[in-house]
């Protein structure tokens, strides 16, 4: 059962740093956000069309956002495959409930992602049509996870915990299929992967992959050890992504403590300018390499939630992009997301 | 003590009576927002998994439009579509047992503007497709009347509605699609549905709320209203395509004075004050086109869905097993087409 509404305990502690909002009128779409409810193990266990307003209504431009799924909603009663058209049909019911303008200007779920297991190959067309047919007008494409480490310490959340996925024959016709009915492909790894990415990216150029949260740099476990070994493979790994033109990177993620930083262990939470100075060599040599045209900033709330507010959060990335011209900054905050997510 | 709210109702506690039996509650709504509905501004999923999940073993519930949700861009009669949207993914988070083991608007009934004619229909299809799996049909409220100490809140606001040409026309559209309509009217216009039903033979109609009896302003006479309103359910009742509703009786218009109450009715004494009407419609109509109904959250402002169910559970007591089966569930389930799986 699901728990009583009440104010999550992050919100408090979230609530002791305010800055006030740079930049309030610049256009953003936030192309990676989540709902769910009852996820007793994250820091905002409901966060529902309410919770994510009481977010992006904090005072930064939110336009419209994008929803990514997480395994919300499966369908109890459904053969597995199809278990995920459940949480597309929800998340079609929260933009429908943000559509009726009755919330706020902000258009939750604008473009939704929800899942769909490529390792079926030929046969995920079945799936992708139920999803497409779940919401025939904000549906977009699906995140199928590849995260896989070989260290015991690295916890694998992807739900097909195996190596070489990307690699693999079914997974290949999967994407293909994807490729055909012009949807794009989400995908979450871990930054050791991404030249298995380079690989899988060659041969589906017609598909548009949406490589998630910075490329998945982890400093943590066996990659804490040697941080300047690490952001060298890190760094040759997005060199080589970049190479693939149709791939396109969010700029994002970088709360959840896999990246290596204190912040969601903080007394008081972090404030924009130290956020920025900490996050900015990251941010900018991924910026270098795909150029503004493929990069996104994106909230990966309530996730990052643990280390951030949003409000603050924005502030970050504003500061970090401040250097950049408005064309370049309208890309990074907004148009790369609509173009990448056929946003009407 | 704000009237009809959860605090109020906590006042009357009672046992769940026959907890066991299955019941698909075959009308409530779902809204935000609703500053008219005091107490019950918000009524979403997790406020309708409070009441069905409050004693009773409510296994399927079907969502009745209220105008809620609409679009607020494209042509006006598409806006309703954004309703059923909204309602799908309730179904579905529902769908996913996270909210307890019953489905809630398992099936949904959007609206759509009968009025249009054959226009209706590129409005039904968008309608099912905003929903392939759920949608089974609409709701026009055609409810007028000429006094106006008579509150009206229909979108059409109209005379004579069911007698039109443009809303028969869209009616036969209705029927040759396989959908269903819910005929919400006040009494004095059982006569005219009844003409009305005759003329869309292949046309399932769901009476709503007993037939819309009114015992307030012209008609706080009760003996003549009654006499009215019962000559009306027996011509509805004529019509083998009608069936009807048991509930909606918590709304103030149907005369009873629950609402005002220091302490909530307990289902002894509201069983035995809707007994007489609510027995009259199962004898006019038979069981197996009888359905209870919560009519929540209209008719929270006068008990609780537990005290409900208990009344309703309490005031059938002398109808056989089969009989109320079919009017706790199985009429419901077969008439909407609800799949509880």
């Amino acid at each position: 059962m699901a728990a009583p509404i009440t104010v999550a305990p992050i919100n408090h502690w979230l609530a002791k740093t305010v800055e006030s909002v740079l930049e309030p009128d610049l256009p953003i779409c936030d192309p990676h956000h989540h709902f769910w409810d009852g996820r007793d193990d994250r820091v905002e266990p409901r966060y529902m069309l309410a919770e994510l307003l009481a977010d992006t209504d904090s005072g930064h431009n939110i336009v419209s956002t994008v929803f990514i799924e997480a395994r919300a909603m499966y369908r109890a009663d459904s053969p597995m495959e199809m278990r995920p058209v459940g949480e597309v049909e929800f998340v079609q019911g929260i933009a429908a409930q943000s559509a009726s303008g009755m919330y706020s200007r902000v258009k939750a779920a604008h473009g939704i992602v929800g899942h769909a297991n490529l390792h079926l190959g030929d046969d995920v067309r079945r799936v992708l049509e139920a999803l497409q047919a779940a919401s025939p007008n904000r549906f977009k494409g699906i995140r199928h996870g590849v995260g896989w480490d070989p260290h015991p310490e690295i916890p694998i959340v992807g739900a097909y915990p195996m190596p070489d996925q990307m690699a693999s024959e079914d997974y290949r016709a999967g994407a293909r299929v994807l490729s055909d009915m012009g949807l794009s492909l989400d995908v979450s790894l871990l930054h050791p992967q991404l030249p298995e990415l380079v690989d899988f990216a060659r041969t589906v150029p017609d598909l548009t992959i949406v490589l998630n949260h910075v490329g998945g740099l982890m400093r943590i476990g066996p990659y804490a050890v040697n941080p300047d070994e690490v952001m060298a493979n890190w760094r040759s790994g997005i060199a080589a992504v970049a190479q693939c033109p149709n791939v396109v990177v969010k700029l994002g993620g970088v709360g959840m403590p896999r990246l290596g930083y204190d912040f969601h262990q903080r007394e008081t939470p972090v404030g924009s300018q130290e956020l920025a100075a900490a996050i900015d060599p990251v941010m900018r040599y991924c910026i270098e390499q795909f150029g503004p045209s493929r990069c996104m900033f994106e909230s990966n709330f309530p996730v990052d939630k643990e280390s951030f507010s949003y409000c603050v959060m924005w502030n970050a990335f504003k500061r970090v992009s401040a250097d950049f011209s408005p064309s370049e900054r309208a890309d990074l905050f907004h148009d790369t997301a609509a173009r990448a997510y056929r946003l009407a | 003590m704000p009237f009809g709210g959860n605090d109020w109702h906590a006042l009357r506690q009672e046992e769940t009576l026959e907890p066991e039996i299955p019941i698909c509650d075959p009308h409530h709504h779902f809204w935000d927002f609703r500053s008219e509905r005091i107490p019950y501004q918000r009524y979403l999923l997790h406020e309708l998994a409070d009441d069905i999940n409050s004693g009773h073993n409510v296994t399927s519930t079907v969502f009745v439009e209220a105008r809620s949700m609409y679009r607020t861009t494209g042509p006006e009669e598409m806006r309703p579509v954004g309703e059923v949207e909204f309602v799908q993914g309730l179904a579905a988070a529902s769908a996913s047992g996270l909210y307890g083991p019953g489905r809630a608007a398992a099936s949904i009934v959007g609206h759509a503007n009968l009025n249009l004619g054959d226009g209706v229909k590129p409005v039904l299809e968008a309608l099912l497709a905003a929903s392939p799996n759920r949608f089974r049909g609409i709701r026009h409220s055609v409810t007028w009347d000429p006094h106006p100490e008579i509150e009206n809140t229909a979108a059409h606001q109209a005379a004579n509605q069911m007698s039109s040409d443009n809303f028969r026309a869209g009616a036969q559209v209705l029927a040759s699609m396989g959908l269903t309509l819910e005929g919400w009217m006040y009494f004095p216009q059982l006569f005219e549905l009844a003409e009305f039903a005759k003329a869309v033979p292949d046309l399932t109609i769901i009476l709503n709320h007993i037939g819309g009896l009114l015992r307030v302003g012209p008609y706080s006479n009760s003996e003549e209203t009654l006499a009215t309103w019962r000559s009306g359910i027996a011509a509805a009742a004529e019509c083998p395509n009608v069936v009807i509703k048991l509930g909606g009786i918590g709304m103030p218009r149907t005369g009873f004075d629950w609402h005002e109450r220091d302490v909530p009715a307990g289902s002894e004494e509201l069983a035995s004050d809707m007994a007489p009407l609510i027995h009259y419609c199962i004898e006019q109509f038979g069981p197996d086109r009888c359905m209870f109904e919560s009519n929540f959250p209209v008719d929270k402002v006068s008990y609780s869905y537990n005290v409900m169910y208990n009344a309703f559970k309490r005031l059938s007591k002398g109808y056989s097993a089969g009989e109320r089966a079919a009017m706790f569930h199985d009429t419901a389930v077969r008439v909407y087409q609800v799949n509880e799986s």
